[in-house]
């Protein structure tokens, strides 16, 4: 079935529809959150939230949007709750200790690993900004601007995040001579 | 214009994804193009993007089935069960097919047992707490009567007894039923008494 007619029956409230058109994003979703916080438990929880606030407020999603731009700016929304209930300390000593944990898996599995990999990995190296801007365009596929309007941010600035994120990947994987 | 080299990379590096978006319009398009193939610094910066973005896998994890199917277990409401019901019955009763004539005749049997279950409810005998208290006392009142007939012989008592059950319970059907009842309930025992005489 198309996703149109998946997300017109959801509005109606047909909830197997529903369940089928997340049963589409799913991955895309939790792996979003996964590479926010770096915990199953957590991305559960934040799955979830995002799954039911969608269901509530499927009436006011406007069809003329992508369904996916949509989602992932309840996902967005529902990430900067969580990250502002965190404390910002706890937050930044999580992301310090998983970025000494990849590098040193790295180091040691960096020949058997496939560049995919590699480059996933080193986007937990990018700053929270750099981070947001570059999996909200990855894993949404919204555009700059739509980017920029969910964050508050400028286009301009949004960009910029996007190519230091660039960049700082691209570096990292030539420092590993993985490419 | 002429863009010396470095102010163009930079224009590049913010334009590049308008470029990928496909949210650029056509001359500006056009003119990127034109400039990537004249120079290679922009198609190398064009290429480190879709180096990164290319190879990223925005499917890197997943969520658990059994989570999956809790989470989605709670997006189903009490209305939406009502509303499968009535899909499914609607479905059953537009039916022309003769395949399905037995699924509408089943679907009506069940539809129909429901609702005498329904009728036959406690809930709908006495749905009011007046009505249960009501019946209560009469029916103790009347108990009592029906006793006082089977415990006395004297004619007279009980023709006073039936005046009173008259007065008391001719206001409705069921008042008039139980008094039937007793009066049943006399004449059998006269019997039982003339036939063991």
């Amino acid at each position: 079935m198309e996703e149109q007619i998946l997300i017109q029956n959801s509005i109606k409230g047909n909830d197997n529809s529903f369940a089928a058109l997340i049963k589409i994003y799913r991955k895309r979703l939790y792996s979003y959150f996964m590479k926010n916080c770096f915990d199953r438990s957590t991305a559960d929880d934040l799955f979830q939230e995002t799954i039911l606030k969608a269901w509530k407020n499927l009436k006011n999603y406007n069809e003329q949007n992508k369904f996916s731009s949509w989602l992932f700016s309840i996902a967005h929304n529902v990430l900067v709750d969580w990250a502002r209930r965190k404390k910002r300390e706890s937050v930044n000593h999580e992301l310090n200790e998983m970025i000494i944990d990849n590098n040193q898996n790295l180091s040691n599995t960096v020949e058997i690993k496939e560049l995919s990999e590699l480059v996933n990995q080193k986007v937990d190296l990018l700053s929270t900004k750099q981070k947001r801007v570059f999996l909200l365009r990855q894993h949404s596929g919204m555009t700059f601007k739509e980017i920029a309007d969910l964050t508050g941010d400028s286009i301009n600035t949004v960009l910029s995040h996007m190519n230091y994120a660039i960049k700082k990947i691209r570096k990292s994987l030539k420092e590993e001579n993985a490419i | 214009m002429q863009y010396s080299l470095e102010k163009l990379k930079i224009e590049f590096e913010k334009e590049v994804w308008f470029i990928i978006d496909g949210t650029i319009d056509e001359k500006r398009k056009s003119f990127w193009l034109n400039q990537i193939n004249e120079h290679k610094e922009l198609k190398l910066i064009y290429d480190e993007i879709l180096s990164v973005t290319d190879f990223y896998s925005e499917e890197e994890y997943d969520i658990s089935n059994d989570k999956l199917i809790k989470i989605l277990s709670l997006t189903k409401s009490p209305s939406s069960r009502k509303r499968k019901i009535v899909e499914i019955l609607k479905n059953l009763l537009s039916s022309e097919d003769e395949s399905n004539q037995l699924k509408v005749i089943i679907g009506g049997a069940l539809a129909s047992l429901a609702l005498i279950f329904t009728l036959l409810s406690p809930n709908n005998i006495i749905d009011s707490t007046t009505e249960k208290e009501i019946f209560t006392w009469e029916g103790t009142e009347i108990t009592d009567v029906i006793n006082s007939i089977r415990d006395n012989n004297s004619t007279e008592e009980n023709e006073i007894a039936k005046k009173y059950i008259m007065d008391q319970i001719k206001k409705d059907e069921w008042k008039s039923s139980v008094f039937t009842i007793a009066s049943r309930i006399d004449e059998l025992e006269k019997e039982i008494k003339n036939s063991s005489l």
